[in-house]
């Protein structure tokens, strides 16, 4: 049996949230997004969470479980090997109710990035062609859901909600990497100051958290270099 | 709504991870650096009244002989060194280099740092009046 602690709060009920437990008999094959799904089904249709591929690539479901950031829907509850299973929304975002999130600062700081290609040569008749040499430099941030585990377990973000985070800056870099993207220099001016890479404090938390594997932390320190490049090799 | 932001929801939930690797080293290095910063300014400003009055200097230099004192400086030592090398992983990584191994990293300089207080200890034990 494992017990899910829920993490539940109602805006029209409570100043404070409270934390429920569920149990549930038997969890073999059950991801952590099922053992929501079966509580609302079976035991409290109250229960508030966002979910919608169950295959880990829309992003909604992601949630914190037992203090880490994870996508419920991708998540064994036996592989946590845990006898209880705590389950909070995601971090540093207001909680609109129980585990849903309010995503609005997040989605703000994505499109404040420009997060789409800038070619400043005209339209070719097909694709713009790209080696795959040129592919691979940005294949590990292209990966990205957009479910906010790494830009949510940001204690930055938590403090400032200027500051661009994880998720916005690894976009960022998704395109100065790419051989295509024409404005490379307006990218790294937007991210050149105390909101953008220089507010990092390299704590890893962002790259642990992530459901595709992508070094967020990377991304970001690959930005500074790329800043910090550019500025000497047009001093000399 | 509630919110979940803040000075103190930052000390609740980091303190509730302290665990990871990365984390740990960013609380080390935040409570180093600011301690670092306290300790630095006193021992300036005590020096240099001391070195202003003649008189006072040498029974300054008594106090800085006090066991419990100089358990203190030793203290402190450990949190320069620790900050330090700390300070030398972050700038690594922001050279590019380790950013892949940071866990073990941060271990290694810690057993660095550790190292080097022992040796630094055997240095100035005659010196604090400990042999
Ligand atoms: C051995 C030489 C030192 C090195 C290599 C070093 C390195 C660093 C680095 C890289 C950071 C940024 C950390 C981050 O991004 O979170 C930092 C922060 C800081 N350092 Fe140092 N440091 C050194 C000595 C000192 C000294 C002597 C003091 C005190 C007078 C000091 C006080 C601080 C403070 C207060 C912070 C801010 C901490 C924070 O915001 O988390 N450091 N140091």
């Amino acid at each position: 049996m494992v017990k899910f602690r829920v993490f539940r709060f109602s805006p029209e009920k409570d100043r404070k949230p409270r934390y429920v437990d569920y149990n549930i008999e038997d969890t073999c094959g059950l991801t952590v997004l099922d053992a929501l799904k079966l509580i609302k089904t079976d035991m409290d249709p109250s229960l508030s969470f966002r979910h919608s591929c169950r295959s880990a690539i829309c992003g909604s479901c992601a949630v914190s479980i037992n203090g880490k950031n994870m996508l419920a829907c991708n998540t064994q509850v036996d592989a946590l090997g845990k006898s209880r299973v705590v389950v909070e929304p995601l971090p540093g975002y207001p909680v609109i109710n129980d585990l849903v999130v309010d995503f609005a600062p997040f989605f703000g700081q994505y499109r404040s990035v420009q997060p789409y290609l800038v070619s400043k040569t005209a339209p070719p008749e097909k694709e713009r062609i790209q080696s795959v040499e040129a592919r691979k430099k940005y294949d590990a941030p292209a990966q990205c859901i957009m479910c906010a585990a790494c830009t949510t377990s940001c204690p930055i973000v938590w403090t400032d909600d200027k500051y661009l985070g994880p998720a916005a800056l690894t976009k960022v870099w998704r395109f100065v990497a790419d051989s295509r993207d024409d404005i490379t220099d307006e990218r790294l001016a937007m991210v050149n100051n105390e909101y953008g890479i220089w507010r990092c404090h390299t704590m890893f938390r962002c790259a642990e958290a992530c459901p595709k594997e992508i070094d967020t932390t990377e991304a970001i320190e690959n930005l500074r270099r790329e800043v910090l490049k550019r500025a000497f090799s047009r001093r000399r | 709504m509630l919110k979940q932001s803040g000075f103190g929801y930052y000390v609740r939930k980091i303190a509730r991870t302290w665990k990871e690797t990365g984390t740990l080293a960013h609380i080390v290095h935040r409570v180093t650096g600011i301690l670092l910063v306290v300790y630095l300014g006193v021992h300036i400003y005590v020096v240099t009244q001391a070195s202003l009055n003649g008189e006072g200097y040498e029974s300054i230099l008594e106090m800085f002989r006090d066991p419990l004192f100089a358990a203190g400086e030793l203290i402190m030592i450990m949190g320069g060194l620790v900050h330090g090398l700390n300070g030398i992983r972050l700038t690594l990584f922001d050279m590019g280099i380790g950013l892949k191994h940071q866990k073990a990293m941060f271990w290694a300089f810690m057993v660095i740092a550790v190292a080097v207080w022992f040796a630094g200890l055997a240095i100035v034990w005659p010196v604090i009046g400990g042999g």
